[in-house]
């Protein structure tokens, strides 16, 4: 029973990960969406990313994103 | 204002409550369970929290977490989407965690505070920061300063894994960051992976390798494994580390370009380790000296607040200060993770609330990070007597001046004190203390009772006006964060040249050896009158007995144990190594003194860290 629940388990992970998360990733990729950069970028001036500071609503408190 | 904050779920949790931004408890949950870098719910170090500032769960207004768990989870969903097909290790084992339970985390915390509370509305309580806010907010509400910049750098939060942000009254303004997969300490913890050393606990003992070697690596470093901006912004070429989508921090390609494999846990600290230690620690300075030029420039203003794992690094905090662009510099104590509960509680109290912020320009607001729990002395004899420790109860000037002494004889001596430290640092709270003029000591200290590699140093608590005369450092330290070389009049001539490796442990290097690391540095405590009154006068006493007002300072615990807590601990841990003296309040106990049946094996009691 134990090893057939780990058996299913298994092969819902691998499904989730190689027949929806990965090729939903292909795609959004093939049309330039850039999920992490990997690499150095030397034409880049600074690699700093400006934030946004919201806390001033205090909804910023509120949420969990 | 009573304001609940909470670090949990990562590693390092802990609860803090700050009222009318006052804080008035702050404690770590692994101190409590006994279980080192305890990630779990901080359920007793709430409770505790509570008793110490005798609250009711009624009074709580609002309860904090540390990080917004779904921006985390976002991160996660991202990397996967960015790195598969790679990376089905990875969310294999991630998935079920997030799926089953941390993508929940407020459902959690609200479950988990039921059950302390059931009739409190605590849905209405809950509020969640960022991390790097959090951060933020630990290093900059706690300094004395009215207006600072802010620098907050560690492993990784939501999406950043370093901050730069400014500082003014009651609010902070982040104003820029550096993302995910790019880590200045994620880098840190790859290298201390491939030294062998555990990722999130080794990392100082990386830095207290770095001395031995030569930093032979650093072009190899700078040319493959990171991009490094005038402005100290950087990147890391991802396509050598791992961390992204497998189970370990690097890859083979790695290995490669250092021409060996990762070091073995086991196996002896060879030279090559020595110099990648030394290399990445020189790579660390380099980028954060350069970030910290960049902002003093940018801003002009002449505080500097850290926090974040990495301002842990010592010995980089110590550069900051010697390069001189800020006049004062403030890092918070509890910089890990567990101070990200301090940050939240407080980033609610004067962000969420606006409490006013109140600033005392001569002091900061952590009181000496003593702000655990404390043992009257009725508790503490009562606690012995259940472990049936033999003692002796002396009064306040007896007990310093024969405990002084003994040290001055070269015994070890437990110290437990008041109330327990908050963050890493034993700090004269829950110390083990010896004489820094044994030339054995350090050995001795590391194998006898820390029982811990022998390369690691130890650190000398100061009293605060003879810093300058002993190191070559002229600032307070109360937190042991600052590294700085023994003074040339204190130093010995060696043939230091000529020794490599473990091998420079054997000269000695000064008229305080125990303390005096291989390069001459030293990771300095100045102790305050104030602050630590009773420790303070331990070190007097000392000073008179020896002409020298230093004494080293260790944490009291062994190896891969949590700092110990109750005075049933200290004693645990005084009759499981090689300790001589233990006191606890105003008990004092020695060894041969003990009924020999107590003596425990704590060699192998905690899982090595």
């Amino acid at each position: 029973m134990c090893f057939l629940r780990r058996f299913v388990s298994e092969l819902l992970f691998f499904a989730l990960f190689f027949l929806v998360l990965f090729p939903f990733a292909i795609i959004r990729r093939l049309f330039g969406k850039k999920y992490v950069s990997k690499k150095f970028d030397k034409t880049l001036p600074s690699y700093w990313v400006i934030k946004e500071n919201n806390w001033n609503s205090k909804d910023f408190f509120n949420k969990q994103n | 204002m009573n304001i609940l904050g909470i670090s949990a779920y990562y590693h390092d949790s802990a609860a803090v409550i700050v009222s009318d931004g006052k804080i008035l408890a702050a404690v770590q949950e692994e101190r409590l369970t006994r279980k080192k870098h305890d990630a779990s719910f901080p359920i007793n170090a709430i409770k505790q929290c509570l008793t110490i500032s005798k609250l009711s769960y009624d009074e709580i207004d609002s309860v904090i977490f540390y990080e917004k768990p779904f921006l985390k989870f976002k991160r996660l969903c991202s990397t996967y989407l960015g790195f598969s097909p790679l990376g089905f290790k990875s969310f294999r084992k991630a998935a079920p965690i997030w799926l089953g339970n941390k993508l929940f985390q407020k459902r959690n915390i609200l479950k988990a505070l039921t059950t302390l509370c059931p009739k409190t509305n605590w849905s209405d309580k809950l509020l969640f920061s960022e991390h790097h806010l959090s951060h933020a907010a630990s290093a900059f509400f706690p300094s004395p300063f009215e207006e600072a910049v802010i620098l907050t750098m560690d492993g990784v939060g939501e999406w950043a894994t370093a901050s730069l942000a400014i500082g003014r009254g009651d609010c902070i303004d982040i104003l820029k960051e550096i993302h995910f997969p790019h880590s200045l300490g994620l880098l840190y913890s790859a290298f201390t992976y491939y030294s062998g050393f555990k990722v999130n606990s080794g990392e100082y003992k990386l830095m207290g390798l770095a001395p031995y070697g030569m930093p032979k690596y650093v072009d190899i470093i700078r040319r493959h494994l990171i991009d490094v901006k005038e402005d100290g912004s950087f990147r890391l070429d991802l396509s050598y580390f791992n961390y992204c989508s497998g189970l370990t921090m690097i890859n083979k390609r790695f290995e490669r370009l250092f021409g060996q494999p990762a070091r073995n846990s086991s196996e002896p600290v060879s030279q090559f380790f020595m110099d990648i230690a030394a290399s990445i620690q020189a790579v660390v300075e380099e980028v954060v000296l350069k970030i910290v030029r960049n902002i003093s420039e940018e801003t002009k203003i002449k505080n500097l607040c850290l926090a974040g794992g990495v301002a842990l690094n010592c010995v980089m905090n110590g550069k900051i200060i010697k390069i001189g662009l800020f006049e004062n510099v403030w890092v918070q104590p509890a910089s890990g993770d567990s101070g990200g509960a301090l940050g939240a509680a407080l980033a609610a109290t004067y962000m969420y609330h606006r409490i006013p912020r109140k600033i005392d320009s001569d002091r900061d607001a952590m009181q000496g990070a003593l702000l655990g729990p404390a043992f009257s002395q009725t508790q503490i004899e009562q606690d012995l007597r259940e472990v049936g420790a033999y003692f002796k109860n002396l009064d306040d000037d007896v007990l310093i001046d024969r405990t002084a002494s003994l040290l001055s004889e070269g015994n070890v001596v437990g110290w437990f004190q008041g109330r327990m430290e908050y963050g890493p640092r034993a700090l004269g709270g829950r110390s083990i203390l010896a004489d820094p003029r044994s030339v054995e000591m350090q050995k001795s200290l590391n194998l006898k009772i820390k029982y811990r590699e022998s390369f690691r140093p130890f650190a000398p608590s100061i009293l605060r006006e003879h810093v300058s005369e002993w190191f070559e450092l002229n600032c307070e330290s109360p937190y042991m964060l600052l590294v700085a070389n023994v003074s040339e009049k204190h130093r010995k001539k060696t043939d230091a040249s000529e020794a490599m490796g473990l091998d420079k442990l054997r000269e000695v290097r000064s008229d305080i050896p125990a303390v005096t690391h291989v390069d001459y540095s030293a990771r300095v405590q100045t102790v305050d009158k104030q602050v630590n009154p009773r420790y303070h006068a331990l070190i007097s006493s000392f000073s008179e007995i020896s002409n020298c007002p230093i004494l080293v300072n260790t944490s009291f615990n062994v190896r891969g144990e949590p700092i110990v807590c109750t005075p049933q601990d200290a004693f645990k841990c005084f009759m499981g190594t090689e300790m001589d003296v233990l006191v606890v309040g105003n008990c004092i106990m020695s060894k041969s003194e003990q009924d020999s049946a107590l003596r425990l094996d704590y060699k192998n009691h905690f899982a090595l860290d």
